[in-house]
């Protein structure tokens, strides 16, 4: 069943949408908006913090020249990560689009040489969860070690709460490829969370 | 802690892209229903999804971190500059 737009979502778009239309206060909101979202989306995805600031910079001024000329407020949000992403392409010409590496589901799926899987979910809220350092520690490892390719989608899904359709606009893929690389990106996550350290050179991630 | 393994079959592999639709709320009621009583008895899937879960939380609720303040600073400062000039 596919879920409508979420609360949230509609407020951006209305947002947008007031801000497009003349609204000082909301285009005030919105420019700076997009610049967390390109604050985010460098450290995030390009990983490096001296440029999120030309980052935020170039979002900053994209957003306010292409605001004035939207037409639908809703597709927006993907226009402005993909602003955001070509900002972060400018910056340290990082390739976020091609993967240099594939993720093999057959390396990534527990098989009987694997450790015992986990304690179930949800025996810890996810901010009981995110507030064990050690384990944010290993997530933020394992988050570097995915190619950058699969590192966008899986943030623009899970973090920023796009949908399919958005992540496959901002990033210009189709959504087949953004639902293959999010799976392929979670499992990751998921194994790299669930066994016991590992060795620098992560199995599952192959030339 | 479960001390056995649950390798994934190759029925439960071919399961894999309902279970990610099931994770991201993209499935029927009816799919939803049967998938969970697959989940409450197929150990290698149920953990497979609770893995999934742990792991999309743990993300969800680390990697959306708030802006330093001196960046928030800046970011308002820079606003407030180009709308300055600008209108």
């Amino acid at each position: 069943m596919k879920e409508g737009p979420r609360p949230a979502d509609l407020a951006f778009t209305a947002l947008v949408a007031s801000a497009a239309a003349g609204d000082r206060q909301a285009l005030e909101r919105l420019l700076y908006e997009a610049q967390a979202v390109a604050w985010r989306f460098s450290r995030a995805v390009c990983g490096h913090a001296e440029d999120a600031e030309d980052a935020m910079q170039e979002a900053l001024i994209q957003t306010f020249r292409g605001i004035s000329g939207i037409k639908r407020p809703e597709a927006f949000r993907p226009w402005l990560y993909r602003t955001v992403r070509n900002a972060c392409l400018m910056s340290r010409r990082t390739r976020v689009d091609e993967p240099r590496r594939l993720l093999s589901l057959d390396a990534l799926l527990p098989s009987p040489e694997h450790a015992p899987v986990h304690p179930p979910a949800r025996t810890r809220t996810p901010e009981q969860l995110a507030s064990d350092s050690r384990l944010r520690r290993r997530l933020t490892r394992a988050v570097a070690q995915l190619p950058p390719a699969f590192r966008a989608v899986v943030f623009l899904r899970d973090v920023e709460g796009l949908s399919t359709r958005e992540t496959a606009q901002a990033l210009g893929l189709s959504e087949d490829n953004v639902k293959a690389r999010l799976h392929r990106a979670r499992l990751f996550l998921r194994r790299e969370l669930a066994d016991p350290p590992r060795p620098r050179q992560p199995k599952g991630l192959r030339p | 802690m479960s001390a056995r393994r649950h390798p994934v079959s190759q029925d439960c592999r071919a399961r894999l892209r309902q279970l990610f639709d099931y994770l991201d709320g993209e499935v029927s009621p009816a799919r939803c229903a049967a998938l969970e009583k697959h989940l409450a008895a197929c150990a290698c899937c149920g953990d497979l999804v609770s893995g999934l879960r742990r792991a999309m939380d743990v993300y969800r609720t680390v990697g959306r971190q708030r802006l330093p303040p001196d960046v928030q600073r800046r970011a308002k400062r820079r606003v407030k500059q180009l709308l300055d000039e600008r209108t």
